[in-house]
């Protein structure tokens, strides 16, 4: 009755290794100034708009509210400025260890199943002292909002989060990661030491619906030479459910973990 | 004739709005033993295949080898309805459109549309759910659910035939949370059966962040011991 070995059909395995891919970044200090984003970036997959005639996001900046698809997959990140990821001897020590990047793939899957890295579907929705990322890996991650200080003592795979607004931009500062995690799908490690700030805002560029642009500043000096910044994109798509994928749902034994 | 109509869906929309009672808050089961039960006190009507599978995973259960259950072995999704009753608190998110369920054990959550469930051609932990309301009472209708779950602690199995109805009722004075829950898998139970469980509201709750593969790593148990004979 109960299958143990039983799989998702291998479709879905393949779409949540596939959607896992994205991040960005660049060198800049943690406090420092958020580079440009730049307005065009090479897209590798390019989701559709929402069909015409979709509900839009809501109008104020700061009602990040609904559902978004990330834009793109990208197996080899590049910094938000088109240039490598910044390793230093260790973490490209690390890397060649991890060998293939099949496995690579597959840790980044446990990484991102508590973290908001792939092209899988997220929903916003913001509750008075906090807002709630539903992140369709399964995984919903919280962002407490004007909070002074998160307790960040015991550290966690998603980091503990906190944001304030800054403008129309709700910039999230992170810390307490747990060791050993990977910050995308070609395995870039980090440590305890990892510190990180996105930069979250609704952007126009030329489609129907305005995007969510996500810069996230990764600083972590036992893996990098300087901070790196990436950049991901997401697609307005009412019409997703971020609440219906199982992916990753099967834990340490899952295969795609 | 367009008038009526549109008084109609008004009336339907005013009906729905007075008709939602809210839920939104951090909700914790007051009393779970490991064992689910009938509304009666029983043991739920297996058939004897799963009877034998449950007999095996309890025996286990007992001895506290919990190999059969990939929630406690391996941070595996526990699934609909057992999520519900774990021993961790869980926030409901209640809008127009959705009931949300975010459980603080391990970041997992729960979206659940009103009105028609997503469409996913395979099974999952979590399932596809629908949710309408009767009167003040939520209703929650789910099948697609994964045979890889059990649906409690002691091992009870399922098949992915099993279609679970969850009917939420607040209580007056807003403090408790009445479900009651239907099982209907003609694979595993000779018949449907529900029961009953009962959740209290926290007040000044905060979450605390949860990653159970950091806890295992930790070397922390990924769920909370539960026995039977235990009350929490």
């Amino acid at each position: 009755m109960i299958a143990a070995t039983r799989q998702p059909p291998l479709k879905t395995r393949m779409s949540c290794a596939l959607f896992v891919l994205v991040i960005g970044s660049s060198p800049c200090a943690l406090q420092a100034q958020a580079p440009a984003a730049p307005k065009t970036f090479p897209t590798v997959f390019d989701l559709p708009y929402a069909p015409t005639g979709s509900p839009p996001p809501a109008k104020a900046p700061q009602d990040l509210q609904g559902t978004w698809v990330g834009v793109r997959s990208v197996t080899a990140p590049l910094t938000v400025e088109g240039q490598p990821i910044p390793y230093n001897a260790t973490a490209q020590r690390r890397l060649e260890q991890q060998g293939s990047r099949t496995g690579a793939a597959t840790q980044g899957e446990k990484a991102c199943a508590a973290r908001n890295d792939n092209t899988l579907a997220i929903e916003i929705s913001r509750q008075n002292d906090r807002i709630v990322l539903k992140q369709q890996t399964g995984g919903a991650r919280t962002i407490w909002l004007n909070e002074k200080q998160v307790d960040d003592s015991v550290p966690i795979t998603t980091g503990h989060s906190v944001g304030h607004w800054e403008g129309d931009t709700l910039v999230v500062k992170s810390t307490g990661f747990a060791d050993a995690g990977l910050l995308d799908y070609s395995a870039s490690p980090h440590g305890e030491k990892l510190k990180t700030i996105e930069r979250i805002r609704k952007v126009t560029l030329d489609g129907p619906y305005p995007d969510l642009q996500v810069l996230t500043t990764f600083e972590d000096p036992d893996y990098y030479t300087k901070p790196w910044t990436l950049l991901r994109t997401y697609r307005w798509r009412p019409d997703y459910s971020a609440g219906a994928h199982g992916c990753g749902e099967d834990g340490e034994g899952d295969e795609t973990n | 004739m367009y008038k009526t109509s549109t008084a109609v869906a008004m009336l339907m929309w005013a009906n729905t709005l007075l008709a939602a009672a809210d839920f939104n808050g951090i909700w914790m089961v007051t009393e779970y033993r490991g064992q689910l039960r009938t509304v009666e006190g029983r043991e739920p009507p297996l058939l004897p295949e799963a009877a034998a599978r449950y007999a095996a995973n309890l025996a286990a259960f007992r001895k506290g080898d919990t190999r059969f259950d990939l929630t406690a072995h391996q941070c595996a999704s526990p699934g609909t309805p057992r999520v519900l009753f774990l021993p961790y608190p869980f926030e409901i998110m209640q809008t127009p459109e959705q009931v949300t369920f975010i459980f603080e054990w391990n970041h997992l959550f729960r979206a659940v549309p009103m009105g028609k469930a997503p469409e996913i051609s395979y099974a999952t932990a979590i399932g596809a759910s629908k949710a309408s309301w009767q009167d003040d009472t939520l209703v929650i209708e789910t099948d697609n659910l994964s045979d890889r779950t059990v649906l409690d602690a002691a091992g009870l199995p399922h098949s992915e035939a099993l279609k679970v109805t969850e009917r939420y009722r607040l209580s007056k004075d807003g403090k408790r949370l009445d479900l009651s829950i239907r099982f209907e898998d003609p694979q595993t139970f000779s018949a449907p059966w529900e029961t009953q469980l009962q959740f209290r509201r926290l007040r000044d709750f905060k979450f605390s962040e949860d990653i159970c593969l950091d806890r295992k790593a930790r070397g922390e148990p990924a769920l909370k011991r539960i026995s039977p004979e235990r009350r929490q």
